[in-house]
Parts: C-alpha cells; sequence; structure tokens
C-alpha cells in the first residue's frame, strides 16, 4: 500500500463520519439554534443549553430572565399578564455572569423591547464565573465564535439530542419545561429545609465559603461591571429587575451563617436601588418587604421557592407599577426587613442568630408566622 | 488553545502543516520552515495571554545572551550562576511568590501579600529546557545555535505547553538537519496515529475517570468523610485520570512533533507496569526525572558518598521534584513520599542481593505493591489541602465504615438484600456511580496493566527517541501504515473529535 493511502482514507473517513453527524444535526437542530424546528418545537429542559436557541428562533416583546424562582411561569401565562408576547428564559441556579451572557444574547436579537430581570442575591455569590461540571456553561452558544458550529454539530451530546428530538417530538415543550415535581407549599416543607441546610452546612463547609466569598468579586461590584454598561448599552430597552420574596427563613438562615451573609444580602439590596438610578431605563421592584407574603411560611416548598400564586402576582403588579422602589424607599425597606428578621429569629434563636437550633422541625406549628413576625 | 480543542485540531494544525509544507517547496531561504514554526509557535503561546508572550521572548532572549557570554567568556561559573539565578528567580517570581509570603505570613502575622499573579503558563518547562542549556554549555557540552533555532527550542508548540520537557543536544540537531523528503507521509502517518492515541487517551477516558474522581476530592475538600469503597474508586479514578491524562497528551505532543518530522522523547512507558518504584521513575514523566537526575540529584553527589549522603540526595531531589508540581505543601510531601517510598527501595534491593531475581508471583506482588504505594501518594497530590488527605486517607483505611452502592446491585436485589441481612450497608453512595463506574476502572486497568503501550505498539517505526534504561520491544498487535490500521484510527479519531464537546484541561497544564 501506498504510504499516502493511509492518510488519506484516515483523513478522509474520519471527514466523511463528522461530516455525516453534523449534517444529521444541523437538519434536526435539537436546539433550534441555526433554525425553527421544521414541524414540532422541541425545547431543551437543560436551561444552560436550551435557551440561547428559543431567544434565537422565537418571537417576543417581553424576555424574562432569572433562577428557579421565576421557572414555573409559563411564557404563554406571562404573555397574558404583561399584555404582549413574552418569553421566559430562566437558568436553573443561575449565576449571574450566565444570566448577563443570556441578556447579552437576547438583546443582540432586537426582539425586546422590555427584560423582567429576577435579582437573585445568590446568583451574585460566585462572582464573575460560570458554571462547570455537570452544570457547566456553553458560551460558545451565547457568544458565536468560530468554534461555536464545530461545538455544537460536532458533538455527540447533540447526536443524542437529536436523536431524543426525533423519538419524542414535542415532548418537552415551552409550557411544561419547568414544571415542578413538587408542588406542595407548607411550614413544614420550609422547616425540613432549613434542618437540610443546617445540617449539611458544616463547619468546614463555611469555612471554604468565607475564604471563597473573598475571592470573588463582592455582589455591588458586579452590579457595576455586569449590569449597569448592559443597561447603558441598550438605552431604548427598559429593565424590571425585581427582589423576589424569599421565606424568611431564608433570611434568617444568612443571619445564622455569621460570616456577614445577611449583611451583604441587605448592601446588596442597596446597592440595587443605587445602580438603577444612574441610569433613565432600570427600575427596581422589591418585594422581599412583602412581609405578609415572606413570614407566611405556608406560600413557600422550601426556605426560599413560593408558589405560582405570588409567582403570578409579582409580575401582575409589576404590570400596574406597585411595589417599584427607588433608592430611598429602598434602604427604609431594607432596615424594615433587618428588623422583621431580627425579630422573626428571635423565636427560633433566641438574641444570637448564630445560636439558631440545627433542627427547627420539632417546632412544627408555631404560631402564626407572619403575625409573630410583626408583634416584635 | 488546547490540542483537544476543535480550533486547534481543524484550523491551527492544518495551518501549521499547510505552511511548514509549502514553505519547503519554495526554492528560496531554506530556514522559512523553521521561522513558520517559530511564528505559529508564538502564535500558539500568545493566544492564551499575550501578555505572557512578552515573558517568554525576554526569557529566551536573555538566556541565550547568556548563553552566548558562557560560551565566549572565561568565567563561566559567574554567567553561569547568574542565568540560573535570573531563572530561578522568575520562577520564584511567578509560581511560589504567593505561597512563600503566605508561609512567612503564617510565622510572622504580618498581613503579607502579593497580590495576584498569574502563573504563565509552560514557565516551569521553558526554565528547566533552559537551565540545562546553560548549566550543558559551561560544562562545553553544548554549543550555541542561531537565535531562530533557539527560539524554537524554548517554544516549539508540541511540547511548549506541558513537556516533554526536551534536551538541546535532542531538539538542535533535529532543526538544523535537512528535512527527509523520503520520510514526509511516513511522518504525518506516525504523527497522525500517535495524536489519535494521545487523544482518545484524554478525551475517551481521563475526562470519563474525572467525572468518577472529582466529586470525590471535592466532598473531601468540603470536609465530607468518604465511605471505604467510595475513597479506593475515587483515588483509583484518579490514578487512572491522571495518566491518560498526562500521558495522552504526551502522546499527542510527540505525534504532533512527528508530522513535522521531529522526534520528541518519550515521556510515559507504561508506568503502572513498573515492577518497583525506581522503575515507576524510568517510566512517569521521564524527561522530567531526566532533568532532575542530571541537574540535580547527579551534582548534589548522586550515588557517591555515604548511604546518610545518598539518602539526603534522594530525600532533596524528590522534594524539590514535587515543589516543581506545584506551590504548595501537599505537592512538597507527595515528593517526600516519593522519596521515602526510593530509600525504602534502596534498603530492599540492599538486603536482597545482587543475584536475586523474583519470579513471577514477586513480580505481580511488586506490581501490585508499587502501584498501590503510587496510588496513595497521589492523594497527597489531588487533594486540596492535608485535612482532605487526612479524610480520605482515613476512609481509604476503613475508618469510616464499609458500605455498597446498591447501584451495584441493580437487577440483583436478593444479593443486596442478602448483604443487608449480613449486617453489610448497601445504600445509594452519592459518590460511587455503581456498574459503569466499576466497568470504566476495569477496563482503565486493563488497559495500564496489559496493552501494549503506543511505542511498543509503534515500535519499528522509531516513535520517539528512547531512553537508554529502556528497551523498546515491539508488541504482537503492532501498527503498520496500511488501510485497516486506517479505518481504525479514523473512527477512533471521529469518536475523539465528536466527544470533545466539553473541553477540559490537561492536568499537567497548571504545573
Amino acid at each position: 500500500m501506498k504510504k499516502s493511502s493511509y492518510s488519506l482514507i484516515f483523513v478522509s473517513l474520519s471527514m466523511l463520519t463528522m461530516l455525516a453527524v453534523a449534517a444529521l444535526n444541523y437538519l434536526i437542530d435539537p436546539l433550534m439554534y441555526y433554525h425553527a424546528p421544521w414541524t414540532v418545537i422541541n425545547v431543551s429542559n437543560d436551561h444552560r443549553h436550551g435557551n440561547p436557541g428559543l431567544a434565537r428562533q422565537l418571537d417576543y416583546r417581553i424576555a424574562l430572565l432569572g433562577t428557579s424562582h421565576i421557572m414555573e411561569l409559563e411564557s404563554a401565562r406571562l404573555g397574558e399578564i404583561m399584555g404582549e408576547p413574552s418569553l421566559n428564559l430562566p437558568i436553573n441556579a443561575g449565576l449571574i455572569r450566565e444570566q448577563v451572557e443570556l441578556a447579552k444574547l437576547v438583546l443582540r436579537q432586537g426582539k425586546a423591547h422590555t427584560i423582567l430581570w429576577e435579582m437573585n442575591f445568590p446568583s451574585f455569590s460566585a462572582g464573575d464565573q460560570v458554571g462547570t461540571g455537570a452544570d457547566e456553561f456553553p458560551s460558545y452558544l451565547y457568544k458565536p465564535t468560530v468554534e461555536t458550529p464545530f461545538r455544537y454539530l460536532l458533538s455527540f451530546d447533540t447526536l443524542l439530542q437529536s436523536r431524543k428530538a426525533l423519538q419524542n417530538p414535542g415532548s418537552v415543550t415551552l409550557d411544561n419545561r419547568n414544571q415542578q415535581p413538587v408542588r406542595e407549599y407548607s411550614q413544614e416543607r420550609v422547616l425540613r429545609a432549613w434542618d437540610f441546610y443546617m445540617q449539611s452546612w458544616t463547619p468546614a463547609l463555611r469555612r471554604i465559603w468565607i475564604e471563597y466569598q473573598k475571592k470573588v468579586e463582592s455582589p455591588e461590584l458586579l452590579l457595576e461591571t455586569q449590569l449597569l454598561p448592559l443597561f447603558r448599552q441598550y438605552p431604548e430597552v427598559e429593565f424590571k429587575l425585581f427582589l423576589p420574596p424569599s421565606s424568611v427563613m431564608f433570611f434568617l438562615l444568612h443571619e445564622s451563617m455569621g460570616n456577614q451573609d445577611f449583611a451583604h444580602l441587605l448592601a446588596f439590596r442597596n446597592a440595587l436601588a443605587r445602580i438603577s438610578e444612574q441610569t433613565t431605563n432600570a427600575q427596581v421592584y422589591d418585594f422581599q418587604a412583602d412581609f405578609d407574603t415572606i413570614m407566611n411560611l405556608d406560600l413557600f416548598r422550601d426556605l426560599e421557592h413560593y408558589n405560582e400564586d405570588v409567582l403570578e402576582n409579582m409580575f401582575v403588579q409589576m404590570r400596574q407599577g406597585a411595589n417599584r422602589v427607588d433608592r430611598a424607599r429602598m434602604e427604609e425597606n431594607t432596615r424594615q426587613l433587618k428588623m422583621q428578621v431580627h425579630a422573626y429569629g428571635k423565636m427560633f434563636c433566641g438574641s444570637q442568630p448564630q445560636s439558631c437550633p440545627d433542627t427547627l422541625l420539632d417546632r412544627l406549628g408555631l404560631p402564626s408566622a407572619a403575625s409573630s413576625g410583626k408583634q416584635q | 488553545m488546547l490540542f483537544n480543542s476543535h480550533v486547534f485540531i481543524f484550523l491551527f494544525l492544518p495551518l501549521v502543516l499547510g505552511g511548514y509544507y509549502g514553505l519547503r517547496r519554495l526554492p528560496v531561504y531554506d530556514r522559512l520552515p523553521l521561522l513558520w514554526l517559530l511564528l505559529m509557535s508564538v502564535f500558539f503561546y500568545g493566544w492564551w495571554e499575550t501578555r505572557y508572550l512578552l515573558l517568554l521572548a525576554i526569557s529566551s532572549g536573555l538566556n541565550f545572551a547568556v548563553g552566548r557570554l558562557i560560551f565566549r567568556a572565561d568565567r563561566k561559573r559567574l554567567w553561569l550562576v547568574c542565568g540560573i539565578a535570573f531563572n530561578l528567580i522568575l520562577l520564584a517570581y511567578f509560581k511560589y511568590a504567593g505561597f512563600i509570603m503566605e508561609n512567612l505570613d503564617s510565622l510572622f502575622g504580618q498581613n503579607w501579600t502579593v497580590g495576584d499573579i498569574t502563573l504563565p503558563l509552560a514557565i516551569s518547562f521553558f526554565t528547566f529546557q533552559q537551565i540545562a542549556w546553560l548549566v550543558d554549555i559551561s560544562r562545553s557540552q553544548a554549543g550555541v545555535p542561531t537565535f531562530y533555532n533557539y527560539a524554537l527550542f524554548v517554544s516549539f508548540f508540541p511540547q511548549l505547553i506541558a513537556g516533554p520537557i526536551v534536551h538541546h543536544a535532542e531538539m538542535m540537531p533535529q532543526f538544523e538537519r535537512r528535512p527527509d523528503q523520503q520520510r514526509l507521509l511516513s511522518n504525518i502517518n506516525i504523527g497522525l496515529t500517535l495524536f489519535t492515541l494521545g487523544l482518545f487517551k484524554k478525551v475517551v477516558l481521563a475526562d470519563q475517570f474525572a467525572l468518577y474522581s472529582t466529586p470525590v476530592f471535592e466532598a473531601a475538600a468540603r470536609g465530607e468523610l468518604l465511605t471505604l469503597l467510595e475513597a479506593w474508586s475515587g483515588t483509583m479514578s484518579y490514578t487512572l485520570q491522571l495518566y491518560f491524562d498526562f500521558s495522552g497528551y504526551s502522546d499527542m505532543a510527540v505525534g504532533l512533533a512527528r508530522m513535522l518530522g521531529i522526534i520528541l522523547p518519550l515521556n510515559f512507558f507504561s508506568p503502572y507496569k513498573a515492577v518497583n518504584i525506581r522503575q515507576f521513575w524510568q517510566r512517569w514523566h521521564i524527561t522530567l526525572s531526566r532533568f532532575l537526575r542530571d541537574y540535580l540529584y547527579i551534582p548534589l553527589g548522586g550515588n557517591r558518598g555515604s548511604a546518610a549522603g545518598v539518602s539526603f540526595n534522594i530525600l532533596l531531589t524528590m522534594l524539590i521534584g514535587g515543589l516543581w508540581h506545584g506551590a504548595a505543601w501537599t505537592f512538597v510531601a507527595w515528593g517526600g513520599l516519593h522519596g521515602l517510598y526510593l530509600l525504602l527501595h534502596r534498603f530492599y534491593e540492599h538486603c536482597k542481593g545482587d543475584g536475586y531475581i523474583a519470579n513471577a508471583v514477586g513480580r505481580f506482588a511488586g506490581v501490585l505493591l508499587t502501584f498501590v504505594a503510587v496510588m496513595l501518594a497521589w492523594v497527597l497530590f489531588r487533594a486540596e489541602s492535608f485535612a482532605a488527605a487526612v479524610l480520605i486517607y482515613k476512609s481509604l483505611f476503613g475508618f469510616s465504615g464499609l458500605a455498597f452502592p446498591e447501584g451495584l446491585f441493580t437487577g440483583m436485589p436478593a444479593v443486596a438484600l442478602m448483604l443487608r441481612e449480613a449486617g453489610i450497608t448497601v445504600v445509594n453512595l452519592t459518590h460511587l456511580q455503581g456498574l459503569p463506574e466499576l466497568a470504566w476502572l476495569t477496563a482503565g486497568c486493563v488497559i495500564c496493566f496489559f496493552a501494549p503501550n503506543a511505542y511498543e505498539f509503534l515500535a519499528s517505526q522509531q516513535p520517539a527517541l528512547i531512553p537508554a534504561q529502556l528497551s523498546l520491544r515491539q508488541s504482537r498487535i503492532c501498527w503498520r501504515d496500511n488501510a485497516a490500521w486506517a479505518v481504525v484510527f479514523a473512527l477512533l479519531f471521529s469518536w475523539s473529535a465528536l466527544a470533545m464537546n466539553r473541553l477540559s484541561e490537561f492536568l499537567y497544564f497548571q504545573f
């Protein structure tokens, strides 16, 4: 055999194999990256991979960004509330840098005049990082580069998704992709979640967390460096930023960590209002100062996830302009929140938040949470 | 740019090869192909961080100047000391400043810090290469090449980032030699084959083992105590991951260079088949061991002198070898542990006498003991802190109890029931993934212990420069540049390329 035949066979056969895979992936395009679907819409329930295609191919005037807190709201329902075609693009456990990348992609499409953006404090805890490992963030789908077609089309992962799309066309839709298996909301579930967190949050883990927080950019800095430039770059787009109503136990957990987490959270709230005043197209809505909601543990399924009524009500209120805050109002709300959490915490932790018990399930049936907090 | 990235494989590499072989055909300046390689190597390095191109330029420029001075001057020793000091200061600043200050600070409590210093890629590798060159000039064992050749020797992209640590005596003659037109296609074929083997090891094997090892070491870093099986499977996975990752990288480097007609030195030779720890170090990261032996251990006195002196030389060499891998005490401890292993082995050799030849059982025991010892040492190498390493050691030695993963008994509920009734815990272990993990671990071990390595497989083709202490024997299954192997390797390459969606860095990049 001629020596050139080896290289020739090697190159041509490998190219043929890869081209066949790429062509198949392109035709099916399971993430709708290159084209709208020819038959039914296949939606990936992996948000990090699925959102870019949705943002590129679907029509919408309002885009909703955020984390698992907004996941359960169907895009169609959001559209009904807001009165315009809307698209919900949540990222489960999404970090702020990931959300910013998604926002940039949405804005580049030029379809949305309004961005509704959930400002979830824990999203800011990883600084400027994006997800890795199992939650790896596919940056190549967000910022098209020369690598994008290679990584998307020349990929076993995409091939598997293509197969899934062929086998079960339309099985995952915009309406069902985020449905949660658990739809039970109760004080018991919240206290159970508290116990879980407190018991998993070992001293070693706390130390690592504190060290990590020293290394990453602060939430306030991220607001300035990641969000503000985006608001300024797209003056024609309205950014409605909202603080979701986590349960009071969520705030208490942050306070009980004893590492200034709660102080940082409060500072973050104020910084958000401050930043929004530096541009004309950003508004802030504060639902964390809705004490009737945050102290009613029966509205939550864990420390921070509320039920669909609370979720929908936020957008109803935003549309009406309710709960919109300026800098002064935010500072007052923050002061109130701090007071309420302290007062509520006394029921469990006495005067020392750090001495909160690891298990609270035995306190099930404690007096109406909302009223006990307010009585202090 | 990673070797296992699409940009490298589908854009950069064809461009380099096209330019190199295209320029060779031009009847003009015959250095053009090498200049092209130099240009592309600089581009390759600058792809990560342009500002460190300046560092690479300063380092190679100054070393070249000092080398010329050593070559010409009478006071060779003075210039040599200056040259080595420059290299070590550079390395100390970029790699160890934070570590040194952290330790000084913990001693004196003065809040000393040095700020964030990004570790320039490959600094450990190109520093060692240049020190070796300076030392050899001072010993009159090396000459001064042209600056182009020297710059290419330092920055040659196949080996720049993570080795092999090449020696000037191996590279310069190859750069100076006129390319052998007769072997062009043969070189391409061998290079493609080696590159494919390396890519497969990295993308398909190493990255798979990473899925099993990473959660275990991360859990230990969080302070979680692991069960016995989790700890063993995690440590075993890391042992295989590191081998496939680094040897895969080395195979790719050797393959890439070969496509350009350059033969690089062997860096791995089935290290887990070693029957003792000395043999392990003759087979693992061979070019680093060679550097440490020739430029540290032997100048310290090597095997000459008293037993205490030799022991000191071994320990110091291994401690420095450990520190070379990273600025952390865990690496130093890892090196120290290997030093102790080597001392124990010397003591054993001394006791058993010269005439002893191990039989098959003895050899099997030797391989097993060496493998387990190396595996236990990798815990220190991988763990993020001593605390995490101690947690893993506790689990490895059964201080956290035995529990079997439920996944292991999928489809065999009766076995699980029987074990439970015997008082053995069968639970859903978070960091152990049952049968698939067991299957991968078995496959990994079979490859490591029984399969011929890439160089035995290609033995008839002189795939790499083989050190004297190793003899390269042709394996029973051997490669030929025929159609059947072309199909096999084309499919292996396609498999690897399609699995490259998630780009992962090579473990040795951080060193």
